[in-house]
């Protein structure tokens, strides 16, 4: 990994999986994570004397990200005043090579003090017994429900960093140039206002990945379309790969692919950055890359942005991303005492700006401004609550593998025209 | 040390001791010594950087060890293999290898050969247009990779609005599985083929003037002259061009997986970005290092083929 104090640097947040089965049975119901307070304990200024001295470096892909990563390390500086004989380093590595280098490095004993990592890595890290169980410090904290995922038989491993959800985002100038008067809430619609937009103006009418070179993205970005039509991978016990709901989705994927609105063959860093520039009209994305977009000082700011749920029958997914302390650090005392912090409404309070509309582990409202500048964030926030874990119910541990075998199903439909339930049979078959 | 090169020495002479002794046998020993000396960083690079990690290699093969835990692997004997060898995907990965590495092969020996055989002759600008035609090999390889990319891209791509000039198209080059292997073989055909002119404009230089001279004043065309002249002197290097650039796309990873990732449907899916799917984002360390030992095994057979062709090749010219 590059090590170094600050950067600047201009990668998104690009995407993959989030919550882990424990998550799913306790999301999946529609329910919204209420705050769930274990204790309310007193607010005790720490004795700086006592707290743990030294320096920990903090892995995260996010610190490349033009216009949020400063913002975000800024936050967690912040740790630095209220613990002043600690220093906190940057661990920073572009999305893309992230989860092979955080694999390699700890898998050697090595890697950041404390981490970043989506819950399809996690549960990996914590299945090799590499994470520090962090019940100590996060006693007290009004933890909401999104942490329950990472409570593993008792004991917890990690607190939620944000959870992102995605929806529908449309740019303004280019809607309003192609006549486009609300944001389409089925696909008919979809692909009527992306012809509209094609039409009437050199812009592209909606993008969303679809290429097996981004497979960790686009495994990620499809499980809305799934979810969205009311499928899934796996009953908990049984894989339900070629159920009618996933056959259904793939189908309208593939007629939106075919429809001639999506600009075939550009990846996300492409159709992200026409999108900023006002040649994309249209796009499903998470609450993440949407604040990377209002922020990045491009063509468009959070005012030029609208949102809309996904033009989908039901809700669609939502990605995790967890902090934990890495049990080989060697100063695991403060990488721990970091977390402490983190969980305080001091620190959770700060960190919400950066992490604009996603969830956080605990409950803290948007500020007024923030909404009043990124009004598309009010969408997000709404459908939260309803959005539904990335990992496959009863095989956590091989959902990648799985979405490998999947995704190149969705990929022979798109490309080779095959029959999706004929290719989701197969997928079934080959999984079984 | 010494005393284990004094040995060596000794040993490979096979010369008796008090023979050793004299000021000849002293000389002899101390110029081994000096061999053994000079070629020691050679095998300890070898050694360190090939012989372990392939032992290694092997070991892994046989074990179900996961990247995250990589001391943590059971042995499993055959078990990696015989899944292999029965994996349609596996074989799908070998036979888009040996489409891949003769593709680019051939071609890039084709268009090398032929651009050294062009600025070899005398013309203005020469230097200027030696120069250029170099630039592909000297561009790195991820930002040729991410140009192409943009090339190929299928709605604002430089390929699709060439091609629909002639009312083609548009062609989805990458994403479109009838397309895939030859958009990454074009791509990789313009990154190496100033490797091979360079060398065969290296070997167009041993070929003696008065070959050609002779040639001239017996009335043979440019196309007589380069069957009968120029191909003979150039097919050895040829033939070690060919193995080179064979081993070097077998292991080629970079470009294939920024163009395709190994899609479309697979299409491009060669052993070395099969060897990273399974590792990195299957985390099945163990069989990822059991396709590195099968693609180790055609390697090898590319290299003794190669060889049994040079000695074939050479027993031939000296009969002649």
């Amino acid at each position: 990994m590059i090590s170094s104090r600050r950067y600047r640097a201009g990668r998104m947040v690009t995407a993959v999986l989030a919550a882990t089965a424990l998550l799913v049975a306790a999301c999946a119901e529609e329910a919204p994570p209420v705050a769930d307070p274990v204790e309310e304990a007193p607010e005790v200024e720490p004795d700086p004397d006592e707290l743990p001295s030294g320096s920990i470096t903090f892995g995260n892909w996010q610190w490349l990200e033009e216009g949020r990563g400063d913002a975000l390390w800024a936050a967690v500086s912040a740790y630095e005043d209220h613990n002043p004989d600690a220093t906190l380093e940057q661990d920073a590595t572009p999305f893309g090579d992230y989860a092979d280098t955080l694999y390699t490095e700890m898998g050697a004993g090595l890697g950041p003090d404390v981490f970043i990592s989506l819950d399809n890595q996690w549960v990996v890290l914590h299945d090799a017994g590499l994470l520090e169980p962090l019940d100590d410090v996060i006693a007290g904290a009004p933890l909401n429900v999104t942490n329950d995922a990472m409570n593993i038989d008792g004991q917890q491993y990690g607190v939620t960093w944000e959870q992102v959800s995605y929806a529908l985002l449309g740019n303004e100038h280019v809607m309003e140039e192609a006549g486009v008067e609300a944001l389409p809430t089925t696909v008919d619609e979809l692909i009527e206002a992306g012809q509209q937009i094609q039409d009437n103006t050199d812009a592209d009418g909606f993008a969303v990945r679809h290429r097996i070179a981004e497979f960790a993205g686009w495994s990620a970005d499809f499980q809305n379309w799934a979810y969205g039509f009311g499928g899934s991978w796996s009953d908990g016990e049984q894989l339900t790969i070629d159920s009618d709901e996933n056959v259904e989705a793939v189908t309208e994927f593939k007629r939106v692919y075919d429809s001639g609105i999506m600009p075939i063959g550009d990846d996300a860093a492409t159709f992200r950055s026409k999108f900023q520039e006002n040649s994309l009209g249209l796009m499903i994305d998470n609450s993440g890359a949407a604040l990377s977009f209002a922020t990045a000082g491009a063509a468009i700011t959070g005012q030029d942005m609208v949102s809309a749920p996904l033009p989908f029958p039901d809700h669609g997914a939502h990605q995790k991303l967890i902090i934990s302390v890495n049990a080989n650090s060697e100063n695991i005392d403060l990488a721990k005492d970091f977390i402490r912090w983190f969980v305080t409404e001091e620190g959770q309070t700060l960190i919400r700006p950066p992490l604009g509309a996603s969830t956080l582990a605990t409950e803290v409202p948007l500020p007024d401004e923030f909404l009043e500048e990124h009004p598309w964030a009010e969408t997000y926030v709404e459908i939260g609550p309803y959005s539904k874990s990335l990992l496959i119910a009863g095989f956590e541990m091989d959902t990648m593998d799985y979405y490998l075998t999947i995704m190149e199903a969705v990929e022979r439909v798109i490309t080779e025209d095959q029959d999706p339930r004929e290719a989701l049979e197969q997928a079934q078959q080959a999984l079984e | 040390m010494g005393t284990d090169t004094t040995r060596v020495a000794e040993s490979i002479s096979g010369e008796p001791r008090d023979e050793q002794a004299s000021p000849a046998a002293h000389r002899r020993r101390r110029r081994l010594s000096l061999g053994y000396l000079l070629i020691a960083p050679a095998m300890l690079y070898l050694v360190v950087f090939m012989l372990i990690p392939l032992y290694r290699g092997v070991q892994l093969s046989f074990t179900d060890t996961r990247l995250v835990s990589p001391a943590a692997g059971s042995y499993v004997g055959f078990d990696n293999y015989q899944f292999l060898l029965g994996s349609a995907r596996f074989w799908n990965s070998m036979t888009a290898t040996i489409i891949y590495t003769g593709a680019v092969v051939v071609f890039s020996i084709i268009l090398g050969t032929l651009t050294a055989v062009l600025i070899n002759r005398p013309f203005r600008l020469r230097g200027g247009v030696r120069a250029i035609l170099l630039f592909p090999y000297a561009t790195p390889t991820v930002a040729a990779a991410l140009v192409f990319v943009w090339i190929y891209n299928r709605s604002s791509g430089v390929m699709n609005e060439t091609i629909g000039l002639a009312g083609l198209g548009p062609v989805g080059w990458l994403g479109d599985p009838r397309y895939g292997m030859f958009s990454v073989v074009f791509a990789t055909v313009w990154k190496v083929f100033p490797f091979v002119m360079l060398v065969m404009l290296a070997a167009l230089q041993s070929v003696p003037d008065e070959l050609y001279e002779a040639a001239r004043v017996d009335g043979a065309d440019g196309l007589s002259t380069f069957r009968g002249i120029v191909l003979p002197h150039l097919m050895p290097t040829i033939r070690v061009v060919a193995l080179l650039m064979t081993i070097w796309s077998i292991r080629r990873f970079e470009i294939i997986y920024l163009l395709t990732g190994g899609g479309p449907v697979e299409r491009t899916n060669t052993l070395v970005i099969n060897i990273y799917q399974q590792a990195f984002q299957q985390q099945r360390l163990g069989m990822a290092a059991a396709i590195g030992m099968l693609g180790v095994v055609l390697s090898l057979a590319v290299t003794v083929g190669f060889f049994v062709v040079e000695r074939r090749a050479a027993a031939q010219e000296a009969q002649a």
